[in-house]
């Protein structure tokens, strides 16, 4: 299962991201308290449960490009801050070792987009039970 | 009879005697530390759940000796108060990290007709934080919704079973 795979990542932070979700802020301050190892699993947590609620609201509707069409692509990323390296290392798993600074900026961004698509859910889903 | 043992355990008395009181209907035994009640499933089955507030424990209780017996944990804390998360913060890590028995972390909001989020995210399995632990939210002086909440540490452990 994915979420076992967060060596590193605890139980209190994995709540603390939902605390944080679930009250409507972003959860890129989280990232700062995080070594390199917890900030990629905290991506991949994210990751699995933005899906997982996408799911939830949209059913076969669901598209995991409602989640990465709102963050800034790879080349792009990677042309803004100078790199040369190949797109493929442009990844939480690989850069946050080499370049952890330019990787955690990048990742803040995704998990807050990834936070703020949560919250999106929540609100369609609210909107059906009103109506 | 065969009996299991539940903890409950929480930054505030009140939370664990109120879990206990809609689960059980009545609270047997309360001292300082601990508040104990049971429900018989049947003639060979007893759930015992011990309440337990960490308001004012200091570090060095024994939770490892605490721990050893559990079938598994019910940790609460008031949604409306980022405190109380706080406090039960280390228990979460100490439980996760020592002990393989099932956590069920709930966030205890005062109307569970109007949760944070549509219940359809957190219900009816609760949200998978690890293979051992679960959130939810839930209203822990209901009746229904702690029953709800026991069964979720039920349905863990029957999972985890051989």
């Amino acid at each position: 299962m994915a979420v076992e795979s967060l060596i590193g990542f605890r139980l209190s932070e994995r709540l603390e991201v939902f605390f944080q979700i679930f009250r409507g802020n972003k959860v890129s301050p989280i990232i700062d308290k995080l070594d390199n190892h917890a900030v990629s699993a905290l991506q991949n947590f994210i990751w699995e449960k933005t899906v997982e609620f996408g799911i939830i609201c949209r059913g076969k509707k669901f598209d995991r490009k409602e989640i990465t069409r709102k963050m800034t692509p790879t080349a792009n990323y990677q042309r803004q801050q100078g790199c040369n390296e190949r797109a493929y290392y442009c990844k939480g798993t690989y850069c946050i070792q080499i370049n952890p600074n330019c990787a955690r900026k990048k990742i803040k961004e995704h998990v807050d987009i990834m936070a703020e698509t949560m919250q999106e859910y929540f609100r369609i889903a609210k909107q059906r039970e009103i109506v | 009879m065969r009996i299991g043992e539940v903890a409950i355990i929480s930054h505030k008395a009140s939370e664990p005697e109120d879990f206990i009181k809609s689960v059980c209907g009545s609270i047997e035994i309360k001292n300082k530390t601990v508040s104990f009640g049971c429900l018989e499933i049947d003639e060979q089955l007893a759930l015992h759940l011990y309440g337990m507030n960490i308001e004012n424990q200091n570090r060095s209780f024994f939770w490892d000796i605490v721990s050893r017996k559990m079938l598994g944990y019910i940790l609460i804390f008031d949604w409306d108060d980022q405190k109380m998360l706080d406090a039960i913060k280390p228990i979460a890590d100490n439980f996760s990290q020592s002990c393989e028995a099932p956590i069920v972390i709930v966030a205890n909001i005062k109307d569970q007709t109007n949760p944070p989020v549509p219940d359809e995210f957190y219900k009816p399995e609760g949200i998978l934080l690890s293979t051992n632990s679960i959130f939810t939210f839930g209203q822990i002086d209901d009746p229904e919704c702690a029953r709800r909440i026991l069964i979720l540490l039920v349905n863990m452990l029957i999972v985890k079973m051989p």
